[in-house]
C-alpha cells in the first residue's frame, strides 16, 4: 500500500466518520431501529467506484468499528457490521450488472444492508418479533438508497479525476 | 412490465383473501365497578352487543347496593315491608338461597352490615372489633329474606347485598340476549366473571386464563379450554386493603364476620349458569378445598372448579382434568392427592 | 438485468414498496391479538391481557419501564442511548416494540390465543 493510497483511504474514512457522527446527532424521523439516511454510505460507494474494491472495504469496516466506538453504541456494532458486510457483497455483485446506474446499486445495497441488520437482530434477540420491522426497513432502504445513490452518481460523473 | 403488474395484482388478491377471516365485534364499557368486554361473532353482533350493554346498565341500576335509588336499596330501607320486584331481583336471590343451603351457609347475601363495617363499600377501610362484628352478624340471616311471586321483604333489620351474584346474573342475561339475536359464538368478560356462548366460530374451544392470585395483574396460573360455560374466579386478591401490615380481603366468612381464612388463594368455578357460577365461587372460597370438593362429589349441584391453595397447589375437579394447561413459568404445581 | 432501463428499475422498486405497504396494511387489518408478551434476554417475563387492564400501571424490566394501559402498551422510559423504543409510542393490537440495546421485546402475540382472562 503506497503512501498516496494510505492517505486517501485515511482521509475518506475520516470523511465517512464525520458524516456518520453528524447523522447520528439528527433525531430519527421514524422511530424504528435501523431506519436512517445512511449518508456515510456515500463515501463507501464513491470509493468503491472511483478508487477500488479493497479500499472501499477497508473504509467501510473502519468506519463501522470506529463509528460505534465514537458514538458510544458498542451494542449496535454487530448490527452495523452484519448490514455493512452484506451491503458490500451486494456492491460487488451488482456493480457489474447495473453499470452506469449507480443509484440502482445503491438501492440494492441499502436493501442488503437492512436485511443484514434484521438477520443480525433475529440472531441476537433470538426472536422473530423483529421481523415485524422488515417491511418498514425495505421501504426505507429503497428511498434512502435512491437518495444516496443519486448523490454518488453525480459525484462519480464530475469527479473522475479524483483517482 | 405487464408481467410485473399481474404478479402485483395476484399478490394483492391473496392479501385481500386472508383478511376475510371473521373479525369479532368488541364492545368495552365500565359497569358494576369493572371493565366489561363483549367479544361477539356473527351477523347481528353490533345490535346484539348494544342491547346487551344496555341490559347491563339497566341491571346495574336495579342491583347496586351503593345506589340509593336501586331496587336493592329500596328493599334494604323498607323496614320489612314487601317491595314488588321483577325476575331480575328474584332470580339472583333464589340462586343465592339455594347455594346458601347447599354450602351450609358459606354464601350469605345478608352480610351487608358487616361489609359496611369493614368499609368495603365506602372504601373507607377499618378493622371492626369482635363485639361489633358479633352484633352485626345477628342481622345476617338468609331466612329473613321472604320471597313471594313478585315481591321481596327483608324482616328483622336484615339487609341484602347481591354483589356475589349480580355480575354472574348480568353475564347470564348478556348471553341470553345474544342467543335471542341468533348469536352462536361470543365470549364476555366482566372482571372476574367470564361467560362463553357456543364455541369459537371455527368450532375450537375458548381459552380463558386463570389469574395468578399472587401476581394477578401480570401472571397467569394456567389456561382453561372450554366450550359454552360460565367461569368465575373468587380470590382474596380481588379487593383488599392493608392495615398494620396485615391484609384484609372482601370475602367475609358468614360464621365469623372476618375475611374468610380457608386454605385457598382463589377458586375458579365453571358452571352452565352464570348466576350459580358466581355465587358458587364465593361459597367454595369460604368453604375451603376439602369441603368444596365434597360438595362437588355430592353432585347436588353440577359444576367444575380449579382450586389454587396457599401451598401453591392447583387442584382440578375430575371433569376438567383435560381442559386445563398449567403455566409452566408459574409458581404453581398440581396437588398430588388429586392427580 | 443488464438491459433494464432506469424506468424499469423504478417500477421494480416501486412494486416492492407497494407490496411492503400492502403487507403492513394487511397486518393491521387482520384480527389482532390482545396479549402482550414482554421478554428480556429471551426469557418471557410477563404475559398481559391488555383488554382487561383496569388501571394503568408500570413494570420495570431491567433499565426499561413499560407502561401498561387498558388496550395499550408502550415503553415509558429506557436507559439505552437511542430511546427508539420510547419514541415508538403505544401499540395495541398489532406490532412489537424492540429495545435492541437492552434486549427487551414487547410483542402482541396473535398466536397466544386467550379469549378472556379471569381477574
Amino acid at each position: 500500500m503506497n503512501l498516496k493510497r494510505l492517505t486517501t483511504d485515511a482521509l475518506l474514512t475520516a470523511f465517512a466518520l464525520i458524516i456518520f457522527i453528524i447523522e447520528a446527532q439528527i433525531p430519527p424521523v421514524v422511530p424504528i431501529p435501523g431506519i436512517k439516511l445512511g449518508l456515510s454510505n456515500i463515501i463507501t460507494l464513491t470509493s468503491f467506484y472511483i478508487i477500488g474494491k479493497k479500499d472501499a472495504l477497508i473504509i467501510l469496516v473502519l468506519r463501522i468499528v470506529l463509528g460505534s466506538v465514537f458514538s458510544g453504541n458498542i451494542s449496535s456494532l454487530i448490527f452495523s457490521l452484519c448490514g455493512g458486510i452484506l451491503c458490500y457483497i451486494a456492491m460487488c455483485i451488482f456493480h457489474g450488472i447495473t453499470k452506469e446506474k449507480i443509484w440502482v446499486t445503491s438501492v440494492l445495497c441499502a436493501i442488503a444492508h437492512n436485511t443484514g441488520q434484521i438477520i443480525a437482530a433475529v440472531f441476537v434477540m433470538k426472536s422473530t418479533a423483529v421481523l415485524w420491522y422488515f417491511p418498514y426497513l425495505l421501504i426505507s432502504a429503497i428511498i434512502t438508497g435512491a437518495f444516496t445513490g443519486i448523490i454518488v452518481q453525480n459525484i462519480c460523473k464530475k469527479g473522475r479525476g479524483l483517482k | 412490465m405487464k408481467r410485473i403488474i399481474s404478479v402485483l395484482f395476484i399478490i394483492l388478491l391473496l392479501f385481500s383473501l386472508c383478511s376475510c377471516t371473521q373479525k369479532p365485534v368488541k364492545t368495552q364499557f365500565f359497569a358494576m365497578d369493572t371493565i366489561m368486554t363483549l367479544t361477539v361473532y356473527g351477523e347481528n353482533a353490533v345490535t346484539a352487543s348494544e342491547k346487551a350493554k344496555n341490559e347491563v346498565l339497566r341491571l346495574e341500576k336495579l342491583l347496586s347496593v351503593t345506589d340509593e335509588n336501586s331496587t336493592v336499596s329500596q328493599i334494604n330501607s323498607s323496614d320489612g315491608k314487601v317491595i314488588s320486584v321483577t325476575d331480575d331481583i328474584l332470580i339472583p336471590i333464589k340462586a343465592a338461597k339455594e347455594i346458601n343451603t347447599l354450602s351450609k351457609g358459606a354464601l350469605n347475601i345478608t352480610m351487608l352490615p358487616s361489609s359496611q363495617a369493614w368499609g368495603f363499600l365506602s372504601k373507607d377501610y377499618r378493622v371492626p372489633n369482635n363485639s361489633e362484628l358479633e352484633l352485626l352478624l345477628q342481622k345476617a340471616n338468609m331466612d329473613n329474606i321472604v320471597l313471594s311471586d313478585n315481591g321481596v321483604s327483608c324482616i328483622n333489620g336484615t339487609q341484602i347485598d347481591l354483589g356475589s351474584v349480580a355480575k354472574g346474573y348480568a353475564a347470564q342475561r348478556i348471553i341470553d340476549i345474544l342467543s335471542q339475536h341468533e348469536i352462536t359464538s361470543a365470549v364476555i368478560s366482566l372482571g372476574g366473571n367470564v361467560q362463553t356462548l357456543g364455541t369459537k366460530p371455527d368450532g375450537s374451544l375458548w381459552n380463558i386464563t386463570v389469574a395468578d392470585p399472587l401476581q394477578s395483574d401480570t401472571q397467569t396460573a394456567g389456561t382453561l379450554h372450554t366450550a359454552q360455560t360460565a367461569v368465575v374466579t373468587s380470590g382474596a386478591y380481588q379487593r383488599n386493603f392493608d392495615i398494620n401490615g396485615k391484609t384484609y380481603h372482601h370475602i367475609l366468612d358468614p360464621e365469623t364476620g372476618y375475611p374468610s381464612d380457608s386454605d385457598l388463594l382463589s377458586v375458579t368455578v365453571l358452571c352452565e349458569n352464570g348466576t350459580y357460577a358466581d355465587g358458587l365461587s364465593t361459597a367454595l372460597f369460604v368453604m375451603g378445598s376439602e369441603k368444596a370438593y365434597e360438595l362437588y362429589l355430592s353432585k347436588e349441584i353440577i359444576f367444575e372448579a380449579v382450586f389454587i391453595t396457599k401451598n401453591n397447589e392447583i387442584i382440578l375437579t375430575d371433569g376438567i382434568k383435560d381442559n386445563f394447561t398449567l403455566n409452566e413459568n408459574g409458581t404453581y404445581h398440581y396437588a398430588e392427592s388429586h392427580q | 438485468m443488464q438491459n433494464l432501463t432506469n424506468k424499469k428499475w423504478i417500477i421494480i422498486f416501486l412494486s416492492i414498496i407497494v407490496v411492503c405497504s400492502t403487507a403492513i396494511a394487511v397486518f393491521h387489518i387482520l384480527p389482532g391479538g390482545r396479549v402482550a408478551v414482554i421478554t428480556k434476554d429471551e426469557k418471557i417475563l410477563y404475559k398481559i391481557d391488555l383488554s382487561s387492564v383496569k388501571e394503568s400501571y408500570t413494570l420495570t424490566v431491567g433499565g426499561n419501564v413499560v407502561l401498561v394501559e387498558n388496550g395499550y402498551i408502550s415503553m415509558q422510559s429506557a436507559d439505552c442511548p437511542d430511546k427508539l423504543c420510547v419514541k415508538q409510542g403505544k401499540i395495541s393490537e398489532v406490532g412489537s416494540i424492540v429495545c435492541l440495546p437492552n434486549k427487551v421485546i414487547i410483542r402482541i402475540d396473535r398466536n397466544e390465543e386467550i379469549d378472556a382472562a379471569l381477574r
